[in-house]
């Protein structure tokens, strides 16, 4: 069974938590601007389903960190009314899945607003949602079951009007995080639940910032580009160390920001490698990947030395429990994959 | 959104209250319940007017909902609901600054429906589903001439005040129309759009 690490990034014990960066981008944030807010269910003395809040409360008070009752078109819409007002709100849909409910407030209200009012309204929105399963198969979060493990991601990107973000590393959480709340327009903010607590890495101890719409080579190579998000990339960095050892030189590339898009930096990946692998953990079909292959095949066809391979969860709902590892992408099918396309 | 408004104002201080209407159609939302809910689980400063004109396109209120009334489900959020003759400009008053008030003083939200009548189907050119005398009783109805009426009656204002009045807000909606055909509301062809038009149209910078 493949494992998600110690890979170069992963460390069990040294470094600062994917939750723990999330909740330090929250502090700091609120700390610098009191118009940002948190918003969402059980985010005050909880903390947060997951921690991804916690201290804000005891350190912020109820005015600001803003408990709801289970009603995620009321407070979502309610966050949109608040940035348009000025605040920066930041909602968290306690798991990703459920952002189905709000999808109105999102669809026909936030991601049109600064168009419809020709830029005299703005939505300076971020909605934290925590996404998807656990592919490692090390036993944590195996699969939560169709409700609980979605990756929803491609739903927005279509929406023509907001900013989808996925950081896959604590400094890319913290530093993203930071951006998003700075940004003025709504951004889909993307956390692979199961790397809030297994996955640490240093964090620069000064302030962070990552810029939206900057992709991240997270590993060089020369034979081969995977092109991973979230808890993906680290699966490919295990896969890529361990084809390493057997002297094929992998590159991995995480996006980053999905919209808007480093078209530039995949190209040039891509015009290095010839031979690309997609992975993603949402279902293949209508999958943020398709448009990443549409991309390569528009604008960087003739650096293309093999046909461009995708390894995502198959179309099917999450099933519960071990039986989710089948269906989602892991080691052995992006595995699989490069040797497919080293091979062609 | 507009709860979100009111909660914005409140944050801040303000004493802005924030009114939002919807009809008896949208009424049904899901969205509407939740942001009553909310509003009044917070005490957020905001009048929700349900304007309740009996008929959504086509469907009846009798046919889309059991209650004998929209004001009615205020109860479920603790908050005042209210029936009024939204044809009565002086009732309208009344309720409004009543619900103002409340919401001024920190007492949260209210609900108000205002019964009135719509005179055309909803779309221009749609078929008229209704009888003619329903039609015709529902523009027997007018808060405008009754309004006129009433000041006319109490001597508050003479025929030639009114007519003025009327003649100013013939003039203002001429205006109007004239400023809109004058910024570009012509029917001539727009400028084909480009990605970085797109861009800069739809995402703040």
């Amino acid at each position: 069974m493949s494992t998600l690490g110690p890979g170069p990034l992963a460390s069990r014990r040294d470094g600062t938590s994917y939750l723990r960066a999330i909740n330090r981008a929250l502090h700091e944030e609120m700390e610098r601007d009191a118009n940002v807010l948190v918003i969402g269910l059980d985010v005050g003395r909880q903390g947060g389903i997951f921690g991804a809040t916690r201290g804000l409360y005891d350190r912020f008070g109820a005015t600001r960190v803003i408990d709801m009752p289970i009603s995620e078109a009321g407070y979502t819409g309610a966050a949109i009314g608040l940035a348009m007002e000025g605040l920066r709100p930041v909602v968290e849909i306690q798991f990703a899945d459920f952002v189905t409910v709000a999808f109105d407030q999102l669809a026909t209200v936030a991601a049109k607003m600064h168009y419809l009012t020709r830029g005299s309204a703005s939505v300076p929105l971020v909605v934290r949602m925590p996404y998807g399963a656990n592919v490692s198969g090390e036993g944590y979060m195996t699969g939560a079951g169709p409700h609980h493990s979605q990756s929803v991601e491609a739903w927005f990107c279509h929406l023509a009007g907001m900013k989808v973000v996925m950081p896959s590393t604590p400094a890319d959480a913290l530093g993203l995080l930071k951006s998003a709340i700075r940004d003025d327009n709504p951004v889909m903010f993307f956390e692979h639940k199961s790397l809030y607590y297994t996955l640490r890495a240093p964090v620069p101890e000064t302030e962070h910032f990552v810029p939206i719409g900057k992709a991240d080579i997270k590993r060089s190579g020369t034979d081969a580009t995977v092109i991973a998000t979230g808890a993906m990339v680290h699966v490919a960095l295990s896969v890529s160390e361990r084809l390493g050892q057997e002297g094929v030189s992998i590159e991995v590339l995480d996006p980053r920001t999905l919209v808007p898009l480093d078209r530039a930096a995949i190209l040039a990946s891509v015009a290095k490698t010839g031979r690309v692998v997609i992975s993603h953990e949402a279902p293949r079909t209508g999958g943020f990947g398709a448009e990443i292959a549409a991309v390569i095949a528009e604008e960087g066809f003739r650096h293309l030395k093999a046909p461009i391979k995708r390894v995502c969860a198959h179309d099917m709902p999450v099933p519960a429990g071990r039986a989710a590892r089948s269906a989602l992408p892991g080691a052995e099918r992006i595995a699989a994959a490069l040797r497919d396309v080293l091979q062609a | 959104m507009a709860v979100g408004v009111a909660m914005a104002d409140r944050l801040r201080g303000k004493d802005t209250i924030t009114v939002t209407f919807f009809g008896d159609g949208g009424a049904n939302e899901g969205a509407v319940h939740e942001a009553m809910n909310l509003a009044g689980s917070k005490r957020i400063p905001i009048v929700f007017i349900a304007e309740n004109n009996g008929i959504a396109i086509s469907m009846r209120v009798s046919e889309s909902t059991a209650a004998p009334d929209l004001a009615c489900r205020a109860a479920g959020y603790g908050m005042p609901g209210q029936v009024v003759d939204g044809q009565d400009p002086i009732a309208v008053h009344e309720a409004t600054t009543r619900a103002v008030a409340r919401a001024r003083a920190g007492h949260g939200p209210s609900l108000i429906e205002l019964r009135i009548a719509r005179w055309e189907s909803h779309v221009e050119g749609f078929p008229e589903l209704r009888s003619a005398e329903e039609v015709a009783s529902a523009r027997s109805h007018d808060g405008v001439a009754r309004l006129r009426k009433l000041l006319l009656d109490g001597d508050v204002l003479s025929e030639a005040d009114v007519a003025m009045i009327e003649a100013g807000c013939r003039n203002e909606v001429d205006d109007a129309v004239i400023e809109g055909l004058r910024d570009g509301l012509d029917l001539a062809e727009p400028a084909p759009y480009s990605a970085a038009d797109a861009q800069r149209l739809t995402f703040a910078p």
